[in-house]
């Protein structure tokens, strides 16, 4: 696959929230408004860059059977970098509205899905790729979301007020409200790709290798990464 | 035969892993030591810039003098002073109490004699948006037709709060306000934020009175 395909398949194709349903943790805590969404999706693009690109330079390095800890210091690390810069040169309103959720880019599954199944098995600037793509492909999601739970829970898109809906809807200022218009999106884009395939006159089902089934991190193999299927 | 090769020895795993936590260590280190600095100026900058908005104006640095108090109530209050030519003009406290979505911090400014002045409540609350905001942000409004306009916002003085200006005038144990029964402004639909302001303003103003009333005594003694 070309450096560009691995860009852009995280935007849409193989976007992290909405064909992975990956992450769901910061998406519902982060998208209440748009700038805490992008100050997220900005900061957990920095950590999939950079451990993408670690962690293909050492994959044939790494023995097989303490990958996983190792992927994870090397996470947490960077974790610790951006968290720090945030908080010397971020506004201190976005550091610390973010609050616990910044440190918690540690255990977000997109992080580790993408460096078990893509970058411990790709060179460095395809890793990179695949990284700077799910990251940008999740900060566009959450600032989606982030802009419609804003619009409808305070009238306003990034703290300016449109002058349009003032009904105070603060349902979805909140974590339920989130599920529910990720559950609709969701349902709108199965239906789309539905839509798709019955007008190419096949059956619409999802991609198996789109759901946890092609990831390895469960099979408690030893064998090396590159050898599992 | 017991496979020992490079790939299972536990050895060369520990070791490993070692390296890997060794590397990391030090990249953490580094990141720490730079961006100590930074970080101390930009919660000072806010400490200050917080100050100046609330406080009458002052020729000293009320966060280097900063004292920590404790509320009758158990809570920490940092006190600053502000001195204009050598006299209070002012007092400043800096309280917490829990909110609706988590710690709700704020500064109460006091005029000498010990009345609430303003309230401001610190950013980075995590109160929802629409509802539990309307208690605590003072944020300057903008709308689509300023942005599109190129109106900039008027940053001369403090946006109005109708929940937080209520506090003004007032000191605990006046008969405007004693805590859980109050005169002061709650927000229909926000009872968890509207009482996080609460507590923090009497956390802040009793401290502030029983720093007052300590003071008066010792000159009285002296």
């Amino acid at each position: 696959m070309s450096l560009f395909k691995e860009f852009t398949k995280g935007f849409w194709k193989e976007n992290p929230v909405l064909v992975l349903v990956l992450g769901m943790c910061p998406t519902l805590a982060t998208s209440s408004d748009a700038v805490k969404g992008l100050a997220m999706g900005l900061a957990t693009t920095f950590v999939l860059v950079c451990s993408n690109l670690v962690i293909s330079v050492i994959r044939k390095l790494v023995p097989g059977k303490i990958r996983i800890p190792c992927y994870i210091v090397i996470i947490a690390t960077f974790v610790t970098v951006v968290k720090l810069l945030m908080q010397a040169y971020a506004p201190q309103a976005v550091y610390q509205a973010l609050g616990i959720f910044l440190p918690l880019i540690v255990v977000n599954c997109i992080v580790l899905g993408r460096a078990e199944a893509f970058a411990s098995k790709n060179g460095l600037l395809a890793s990179a790729a695949d990284g700077l793509g799910m990251g940008l492909g999740f900060t566009f999601v959450l600032v989606c979301l982030g802009c419609v739970r804003e619009f409808l829970s305070a009238g306003t898109l990034f703290g300016v007020s449109m002058q349009c809906w003032d009904n105070g809807f603060a349902l979805m200022g909140q974590a339920p409200g989130g599920f529910i218009l990720l559950g609709l999106i969701l349902a709108g884009m199965n239906l789309l790709n539905m839509h798709k395939a019955k007008k190419a006159g096949i059956k619409y089902e999802p991609p198996a290798e789109f759901d946890c089934r092609h990831c390895s991190i469960c099979k408690l193999s030893t064998e090396e990464p590159a050898k599992m299927k | 035969m017991k496979d020992m090769t490079k790939a299972s020895n536990p050895f060369y795993l520990a070791f490993f892993l070692l390296v890997v936590c060794g590397v990391s260590t030090l990249v953490m280190a580094y990141t720490a030591v730079k961006t100590e600095e930074p970080i101390r100026i930009s919660q000072a900058k806010e400490t200050a810039d917080s100050l100046k908005m609330i406080l009458p104006a002052f020729d000293n640095d009320p966060a280097s003098g900063a004292i920590d108090l404790t509320s009758p109530d158990g809570a920490p209050v940092k006190l600053y002073t502000a001195l204009n030519g050598g006299a209070v003009v002012g007092y400043a406290a800096e309280a917490s109490a829990s909110g609706f979505g988590g710690k709700v911090s704020g500064i109460v400014s006091f005029k000498p004699d010990g009345t609430i002045d303003t309230v401001i409540v610190k950013s980075g609350h995590s109160e929802t948006p629409g509802i539990g905001t309307k208690v605590t942000d003072r944020s300057v409004k903008r709308t689509i037709s300023d942005v599109v306009k190129g109106v900039k916002p008027d940053t001369s003085k403090l946006p109005p709060n109708a929940a937080l200006d209520s506090y003004s005038g007032v000191k605990p144990g006046d008969s405007k306000w004693t805590k859980d029964k109050d005169a002061v402004h709650f927000v229909s639909g926000a009872t968890y934020s509207s009482n996080a302001v609460c507590d923090l303003v009497w956390y802040a103003s009793t401290a502030v009175r029983d720093y007052l009333a300590s003071q008066s005594e010792s000159k009285e003694a002296n």
